[in-house]
């Protein structure tokens, strides 16, 4: 087992430094020269061709990519081009954003659909069922920037309930810091509340008709214990699978919902990042954003192991 | 919708030759996903289509004397910031949404399927490194993906339909490749090799047109994912260029308006979610017809 | 009543400037005394990377270091110098050395004195190339340094007359930074920035917003009102205007124009503007090289424009027409500048004699930001009328101007603000081989250089008048109009003023109980 993790954890290593150096060409060949935007239009060539000498920018592309691999191995990311901010603070800062809008949106989306998918499938065929896989299908095509600017429209224009953006930290100011997160929540959210209900109903229903809870209700055991017990364990395996492909789409949901909600997260950190040649930035939210998918993907298959005894790590 | 998704809810569909039976006719129509997102797919198809004929306006005519007026007998969904009618650029919007989506898929296509079934029929090594690099393209949501690379390339419409077709491309190889390695043990392929057919034949003249029907599914599917992305990237301001209406840039555009008219907005929002379920839903559809006629 | 006002000095006066009355506070007189109390909730731009005015750049950046910060000397609303860490300032007869008379008991918030010295170490930072300091370009060519002769006096010694230093000392280069701070600091300085000015710095939470807190050591007794400001960072210009309307913001800056009515009639809102302002937007192309080397061409298409539909349809019939760089409210104006009348009839006859009567076709190359793309929209539109088809490149707004200098676009939307002084905008756009001249253009050097060279102004005003007319005439720009600037606020915020440079200050505002 530890063997196998390390084993999984070491292929990581590869796979980074391959998208990492294919994003560095890709940025610095076709993004073009950071240092004019950050001296303004009043800078002089003069200026430029210094500052681009101070930040190492003349040096061959290779020598460059060497560098930042080196410090970026020993956990020095460089520092943002435009705020000269250590680049691994600004990306921590929004990391705490972006953690808990995903991990909120989940959690939101595996409750919802452990009681829209189970009870969907229970009441197979009835109009419950009906309604619940319409919502499904609506919540998995609505694109997520349409339901943000309607729950905007709906919640912060018209009822002025909920404020219609910004991000208030989860440990100073937990109470504001809900009222914040809790339409970005449902944005985010929405997709997987359908898809994963979807996937949780299908697969209810396939173990609801399995030899073995035949075998529980033929003893006896209570309707609600086949359940919990039973059903929803195995129902489980194939949502988590899912879950595992769908953490990188995730974050692109999560590159809409900031930038909806002005939330100060990695996602608008990317975007931003692009638009302001920030090399070192845009480096290591890809880098981040690898090794995050990679990870989760590792952690989903030592789940299995838990869910289903069968599974065994070689 | 992602191949993924649709085949964690649905199931894979087993490989198995077609069954063509008269009641077919009957079976789609009975397949409630089908000839709804059918309908839907079709009036986005023919919005797209019969544009001029549809639309009361030229989408890119201005009145400067209406800007973003409500709803009126004039303007039916009122006008935007210039004085254009909103109506008429969503009926336009359509031809930009569907143009760009499906000029995406055929890329991904052209480029995935081939990748694919190189990667499943040769096997080897060869397959080996051709699933890693999808492998690594897929690590990357596709919106992510499409961003970094339309802002690489710059804004064009082709380098929109270029970025999306990147996107596509990786889960179609995967997807081809896993039909392939069910198909390449069957015994009329076994056959062909047996009497020595080079292998481009094989790959022509038995392995695709068994996997057609398939590929025609995951490029209905691949639709509205490409539209729903291509209005993404409108809405974060990396989409189609000005002045093609495109439903994405209404959205986001309409957003400043919201309080002086929604109507730009939600109009564009609707239109997408229209074309999205409808190419989805008839995916969806097909998937299941093709899994019926196979099992 | 403000303390400077008591403070003004006749020196300048004296060395030629008729520094009429600040504005500020003029009306400020009669309206009820300030109360003290609330913290203020700005709605800020984004695109703000450091706050270390040595190193800025950014628009949004002036903002906040404006009350953050004081400069050596300010600008009034009607654009005169007026005094602040400098209480008074004399100019030699020969215009080449300047001594200012400094506020005492000024300190920064850490607590160290801002004295002569401290003005001079900023000085020479500034000046010393190897700072790579963007300020230096500015006025390094003027200066020869700058020495402290007492612990409140400083001398400036200049290379040659040059009557836009004291504008230039109201903004960025007048800035004055702890020196004591950038030992301990360096260039994490732009992200905990320590002044002298009303507001201590307390965070700036990346993306999202900075706070800011009352700085009870401020050397203008009484001042601020304010206990602290936050400047809450929110892109999108509707939301702006939006959020202060729902209360969750007291004041925005440049909000959606299109929002403005709605805006004025909401309750509890009202909208500060100032129109015309200083802010004006225009085309711009390379006038050495084709197609745009020709002069009937340029002409052509600036008679071909309808401007009022352009105010109407972009502004909301809001802003003012512009015929050249200078609006009406500064002092160099001149009423007898003439600009370009909508005259399609005309524009035609000139394409014609440029050599296009059968038609013409260009790319134009735009920001892509909302506004951007309705100023090219409706320009393409407008010009299909005197056959001129335009195809619109949009183009990443951060990207833009580095494509324009590096000559990869050719004809492009542009705009600017205005500068305290005028030689400040016109020169770096018009001198011949100036690095901010992106249209290659030359012809008003001699012109330039006369009207800089004289602290005289009613001798400038005059030469600015040719200066403008030339350009106007040469077409290096074709000018659209000035943007009306507006700042909604919720009604019990007071005090709030434009300043021609379109910088929202608001370090004296006051929230009525």
């Amino acid at each position: 087992m530890a063997r196998y993790i390390v084993q999984r954890l070491l292929a990581i290593i590869p796979m980074a430094v391959l998208l990492t150096a294919a994003v560095f060409a890709l940025v610095h060949v076709f993004l073009g020269d950071p240092v004019v935007l950050m001296l303004g239009r009043e800078a002089d060539p003069e200026t430029v061709q210094r500052l681009r000498h101070e930040l190492g920018l003349d040096r061959p592309l290779y020598v460059q990519y060497a560098d930042w691999l080196s410090h970026a191995a020993r956990g020095d990311l460089g520092r943002s081009l435009r705020d000269r901010v250590p680049v691994t603070r600004a990306v921590e800062e929004r990391l705490v954003v972006t953690g808990e809008l995903t991990v909120l949106a989940m959690a939101t989306a595996l409750a919802a659909a452990l009681v829209l998918g189970t009870a969907a499938a229970v009441r197979a065929g009835s109009a419950v069922d009906f309604a619940v896989s319409g919502f499904c299908i609506a919540g998995v095509t609505l694109p997520n920037f349409l339901v943000g600017i309607m729950l905007i429209f709906l919640f912060a224009l018209t009822l002025r309930w909920l404020p219609s953006g910004g991000y208030a930290p989860l440990f100073a100011q937990p109470l504001e810091n809900l009222r914040l997160m809790a339409l970005p929540t449902v944005t985010l959210s929405l997709a997987y509340v359908g898809f994963l209900s979807l996937v949780l109903k299908s697969s209810v229903k396939a173990a609801l008709r399995a030899p073995y809870v035949q075998t529980g209700r033929a003893k006896g055991i209570t309707e609600r214990r086949v359940l919990v017990r039973h059903v929803l364990r195995n129902s489980l395996i194939p949502v988590l699978s899912v879950l595992g492909v769908e953490v990188g789409r995730l974050f692109g949901g999560a590159v809409i919902t900031e930038t909806i909600f002005a939330l100060p997260g990695v996602g608008r950190l990317l975007v931003d990042s692009i638009l302001g040649r920030d090399f070192p930035v845009i480096q290591a939210v890809v880098a981040l954003l690898t090794f995050g998918v990679l990870v989760v993907n590792l952690c989903v298959d030592l789940a299995y192991g838990w869910l289903d005894p069968r599974v065994t790590y070689r | 919708m992602s191949d993924v998704r649709a085949a964690a809810v649905y199931g894979r569909p087993a490989a198995g030759r077609p069954r063509r039976t008269a009641s077919r006719w009957r079976r789609v129509l009975r397949n409630r996903p089908l000839v709804v997102g059918g309908c839907l797919a079709g009036l986005a198809v023919a919005m797209a289509l019969l544009a001029p004929l549809l639309a009361p306006y030229d989408p890119l005519t201005y009145h400067p004397d209406h800007t973003l007026e409500g709803p009126s007998r004039a303007f039916l969904l009122g006008t935007d910031n210039l004085g254009r009618d909103t109506l008429s650029q969503d009926i336009y919007g359509a031809r930009i949404s569907l143009a760009v989506g499906s000029a995406a898929v055929l890329l991904g296509m052209v480029v995935g399927v081939p990748w694919g079934l190189v990667s499943g029929f040769l096997g080897g090594r060869l397959d080996y490194v051709l699933m890693r690099l999808a492998d690594v393209a897929l690590v990357f949501p596709s919106l992510v993906l499409a961003l970094v690379i339309r802002a690489f390339l710059g804004s064009s419409l082709l380098n929109v339909i270029v970025a999306l077709g990147v996107t596509i491309t990786p889960g179609l190889a995967r997807v081809t490749r896993g039909e392939v390695l069910g198909i390449r043990s069957r015994d009329f392929v076994v056959a062909a090799v047996a009497t020595g057919a080079s292998t481009s034949r094989i790959l022509v003249r038995q392995i695709v047109p068994n996997i057609l029907d398939l590929i025609v599914v995951l490029g209905t599917a691949g639709m509205g994912g490409a539209i729903l992305t291509e209005a993404s990237l409108s809405f974060l301001g990396f989409g189609t260029p000005p002045p093609a209406p495109s439903w994405g840039r209404m959205l986001r555009e309409g957003y400043a308006y919201l309080l002086i008219t929604p109507w730009i907005s939600l109009s564009a929002g609707v239109a997408i979610f229209i074309a999205v379920l409808g190419f989805y839903l008839a995916g969806e559809g097909a998937r299941r017809l093709l899994h019926r006629e196979r099992s | 009543m403000r303390r400077r006002e008591f403070l003004r000095t006749t020196a300048a006066a004296a060395a030629g400037y008729a520094l009429a009355r600040g504005g500020a506070l003029r009306g400020a007189e009669a309206a009820p005394a300030p109360q003290r109390g609330g913290t203020l909730r700005v709605g800020w731009i984004p695109n703000a990377h450091t706050l270390d005015p040595h190193y800025s750049v950014d628009f949004a950046e002036r903002h906040v270091m404006y009350a953050v910060y004081n400069t050596l000397v300010a600008v009034n609303p009607s654009f005169e110098i007026v005094p602040e860490l400098a209480r008074s300032w004399k100019i030699e007869p020969n215009g080449k050395v300047i001594t200012f008379q400094l506020q005492p008991g000024v300190r920064f918030h850490d607590g160290t004195a801002c004295d002569a010295a401290a003005v001079k170490w900023n000085m020479d930072f500034i000046l010393a190339p190897a700072n790579s300091s963007p300020m230096g370009k500015l006025i390094g060519p003027f200066m020869e340094g700058v020495e402290a002769t007492g612990p409140t006096t400083v001398v400036f010694h200049l290379k040659e007359p040059y009557p836009g230093l004291l504008a230039a000392l109201a903004e960025r280069p007048g800035f004055m930074v702890s020196p004591a701070a950038w030992q301990k600091y360096g260039r994490d300085l732009g992200r905990r920035p320590v002044g002298t000015g009303p507001f201590e710095f307390v965070e700036w939470v990346s993306d999202d917003h900075v706070t800011l807190k009352r700085f009870a050591g401020y050397w203008d007794k009484g001042r601020p009102y304010l206990d602290g400001i936050i400047y809450r960072i929110i892109p999108d210009p509707a939301v702006r205007g939006t959020m202060v309307r729902t209360g969750e913001l007291d004041t925005a800056s440049s909000p959606d124009p299109k929002d403005i009515p709605g805006l004025e009639r909401a309750q509890n809102v009202k909208v500060i503007t100032e129109n015309p302002s200083g802010h004006w937007w225009a085309t711009q192309w390379r006038v050495d090289r084709p197609p745009f080397n020709n002069k009937a061409l340029r002409q052509a298409i600036a008679y071909g424009v309808d401007r009022d539909e352009f105010v109407k349809v972009m502004l909301g019939g809001r802003g003012t027409v512009a015929k050249g760089p200078t609006p009406s409210n500064v002092w160099w104006y001149n009423d007898g500048v003439k600009g370009y009348t909508y005259d399609p009839a005309k524009a035609k006859g000139l394409l014609a004699e440029a050599g296009h009567g059968g038609g013409f076709s260009a790319e134009f190359a735009t920001d892509n930001t909302p506004l951007g793309l309705q100023f090219a929209e409706l320009l393409q539109q407008q010009l299909k009328k005197i056959n001129v088809n335009i195809s619109i490149n949009p183009v990443n707004p951060s990207d833009m101007y580095q494509q324009v200098l590096a000559a990869k676009l050719n004809w492009s939307r542009t705009d600017w603000t205005l500068r305290g002084d005028p030689d400040g905008l016109l020169r770096i756009l018009f001198y011949t081989g100036n690095f901010a001249n992106s249209t290659s253009y030359s012809g008003v050097d001699r012109l330039l250089r006369d009207a800089s060279s004289t602290y005289d102004r009613a001798v400038r005003k005059k030469v600015y008048g040719e200066i403008e007319q030339t350009v106007i005439n040469d077409a290096p720009y074709v000018w659209f109009f000035y943007v009306p600037e507006y700042e909604p606020t919720r009604t019990p915020v007071q005090n709030f003023a434009w300043i021609p440079d379109s910088v929202p200050r608001y370090r004296d505002l006051w929230i009525a109980k």
